[in-house]
């Protein structure tokens, strides 16, 4: 889905909804989802996202368990990771419901109290499919009853699908399967938030294309370059204050959430790599609201009033206004200001009143 | 003796090499562009400051980096006397018949070249038809290549034969820091040995495990990763692999052909991205860059578009 044009009407009432929600979201406070789908690709990876995720749930005490299918170096907040390389979707199962049931018998339904991460659910969905059909090999369980077996309510999944990862159908489960949705298509109809991530650095250049009626870049495997897998800008992040050596952590996602009465909302946020000041710490913004995309959008006034962006600490005089002169400045009426009211309109017509004193000159001047 | 640009000028300055962090560097190619010299230029950075290298190669003998590497300036020879650098060729012998140990009876019977599912052309050049290793039982142990063959028909079960790499690491990284691996041609084992691509990437995964760089070279031909649906299962296997590989690696190092058409003093464009792998909390970021590069007998010069290379 293309990105938003800004709208001026909706922004003050999605600015006050959709972000509290988002960031509700994000922290799994107060708004439940039990599964969150996060879809990514080589020109902008989760894992900016994930560590947020991660870093929030930590100062919930969350336990977190990384489920790891493809990394070798997991985040350092995880409190437990299972390695899922070569194991089969029973053995998981069983690893996973050993290590999210929580030690003391007493869960609080109303907490969240272990996250579950999965780093590559294209390889839980290729075993997933492994032994399907198989014949002689025992049937592996459905990716859907997996997945269900996991859940409960003191238990939130967030899985990484790769788009862009071609799937590879085993010739011999092609027969059983026929009728069987797209692994991906049941993973989006399972999920109850959807988070596709994007790159700023491409989504404001397709931005900067469209505001001029060009036809948006292509980027990545799209970008149309023979041997061109990736694009510049791909992970890059997007950050005024961090340097040169810094990585900037800073991405675009698209989020969709389902409430539990199937309304579903759906808004782009901007996650900001540094917190915008020093007062606000959340870092999650609207798009909308980030100057590089939207470069229109209205500079909130800043609290000492007058002064503005005017850098007047070394002056010997003020540059402000008092309340009195404001109001005094307010009152002054200018001259022919009720001229442009009453008789305005009909053009350039110059209201002149000759005086007495007026040389007038009946050949040259016609009024 | 000529000059390569250093790991430093192509990945940026504050980019470094863990020792323990088993970082991951894709590099891709097209047909007519070779990414020898990024291998030698990596070879040589590693083997300089002493570091243990694994150097195992589907695509090419040993004989080919040997002559290349002497063009750079750098004596593969030496290191792999010395025991710093442990070439494994896959590709002299992948597909004859496995001997189970070195010390065994020769080789008895040799399947008809015609027979045979391999021959892949290496990137240098046509060479002279091999002479297949008769018995030479006494040249045996003072030979430090090693061999990979899955024998004639590759089962399953011959992907055991791939642990030679795995030992190779293990014998190299007992000393504490592990040592560095360069793989070439995996696509090799997927498209002629029929392995599936899976297998291939469970292998990359422990290999990793038990390796500090890895760096693993691909083709990646717009008809090798472009996929649809009406794609062979062939063509769905190397997209997913170079496609998984680039979601876990620090950096993609592409190499192409310029866009433009051919020029006399530029050999193709090395385009340098980050992948999610840099995105965690290790220090040294990759610097994302396209520039140019032109190959000659004085070396590779690496130069940015427009300043000419002079």
């Amino acid at each position: 889905m293309a990105p938003p044009q800004a709208n001026a009407k909706t922004v003050q009432y999605r600015r006050t909804h959709n972000l509290l929600l988002g960031t509700r979201l994000l922290s799994q406070r107060g708004t439940p989802s039990p599964f969150t789908l996060i879809l990514d690709s080589l020109e902008q990876s989760s894992a900016p996202l994930v560590e947020e995720y991660i870093a929030r749930a930590k100062q919930l005490r969350v336990s977190i368990i990384y489920v790891s299918f493809t990394t070798l170096r997991p985040p350092k907040d995880v409190t437990k990771v299972i390695k899922a390389r070569g194991k089969s979707l029973d053995v998981l199962q069983k690893e996973l419901v050993a290590a999210t049931t929580p030690a003391s018998g007493q869960p609080d339904p109303s907490k969240v109290s272990s996250m579950v991460i999965i780093d590559s659910t294209n390889h839980l969905v290729s075993i997933s499919s492994e032994g399907e059909g198989g014949g002689a090999r025992k049937p592996t369980m459905s990716l859907s009853i997996f997945l269900s077996s996991i859940l409960a309510p003191s238990v939130t999944v967030i899985a990484t699908y790769h788009t862009d990862i071609p799937r590879i159908s085993s010739p011999n489960t092609a027969a059983g399967n026929a009728y069987a949705p797209n692994p991906l298509e049941l993973l989006k109809y399972l999920c109850t938030t959807l988070i596709t991530v994007y790159s700023p650095s491409h989504t404001f250049t397709q931005k900067r294309a469209l505001d001029k009626s060009l036809p948006p870049p292509n980027f990545g495997l799209d970008e149309g370059v023979e041997g061109s897998l990736t694009s510049l800008g791909s992970n890059t992040g997007w950050c005024e204050t961090c340097g040169v050596n810094e990585k900037s952590r800073g991405l675009i996602y698209e989020l969709e959430h389902r409430r539990m009465s199937g309304r579903a909302m759906s808004e782009w946020f901007f996650l900001l790599c540094h917190a915008p000041s020093k007062k606000s710490k959340e870092r999650l913004i609207l798009l909308e609201d980030h100057p590089a995309y939207n470069p229109t959008i209205v500079e909130v006034p800043s609290a000492n009033g007058g002064g503005g962006s005017v850098e007047d600490n070394d002056l010997t005089f003020s540059l402000g206004l008092t309340a009195k002169q404001k109001s005094d400045r307010d009152g002054v009426v200018l001259p022919y200001f009720d001229a442009q009211s009453e008789e305005g309109g009909t053009g350039g017509r110059i209201l002149y009143v000759p005086g007495r004193e007026d040389d007038w000159d009946d050949e040259e001047d016609e009024i | 003796m000529s000059k390569l640009p250093t790991p430093a000028e192509i990945l940026g300055q504050s980019f470094r090499f863990l020792p323990q962090e088993s970082q991951l560097l894709l590099i891709t190619s097209v047909l007519g562009t070779s990414p020898s010299w990024l291998t030698y230029s990596l070879l040589h950075n590693s083997l300089i400051s002493g570091e243990n290298v694994v150097f195992a190669s589907f695509l090419n003998e040993f004989a080919y980096f040997r002559e290349g590497g002497k063009r750079h300036g750098l004596d593969l020879q030496s290191h792999l006397r010395k025991g710093t650098l442990t070439f494994i060729d896959g590709f002299s012998k992948l597909f004859l018949p496995v001997v189970s140990t070195p010390a065994s009876a020769p080789v008895q019977s040799i399947p008809a070249p015609s027979q045979r599912v391999g021959g892949i052309p290496p990137r240098g050049g046509p060479i002279p038809p091999r002479q297949i290793p008769q018995s030479a039982p006494t040249a045996a142990p003072a030979d430090p290549i090693k061999y990979i063959s899955l024998g004639p028909s590759p089962s399953p079960v011959a992907l055991r034969q791939l642990d030679v790499i795995k030992t190779a690491l293990q014998g190299l990284g007992s000393s504490g820091t592990r040592p560095k691996l360069v793989v070439e041609g995996l696509d090799v084992l997927i498209a002629a040995a029929g392995i599936d691509v899976r297998a291939v990437e469970d292998l990359v995964y422990d290999l990793r495990d038990i390796s500090s760089t890895t760096t693993i070279l691909l083709p990646s031909d717009s008809v090798l990763i472009q996929t649809s649906a009406s794609s062979t299962p062939l063509e769905l296997s190397h997209a997913n692999l170079v496609i998984s590989l680039a979601h876990t690696a620090d950096a993609i190092l592409s190499l192409r052909l310029l866009d433009t058409g051919v020029a006399k003093d530029i050999s193709g464009v090395l385009k340098v991205t980050r992948g999610a792998g840099n995105l965690g909390d290790t220090d040294g970021i990759v610097e994302e860059k396209e520039m140019l590069y032109y190959e000659s007998d004085a070396g590779v010069r690496i130069f940015a578009r427009g300043s000419g290379g002079h």
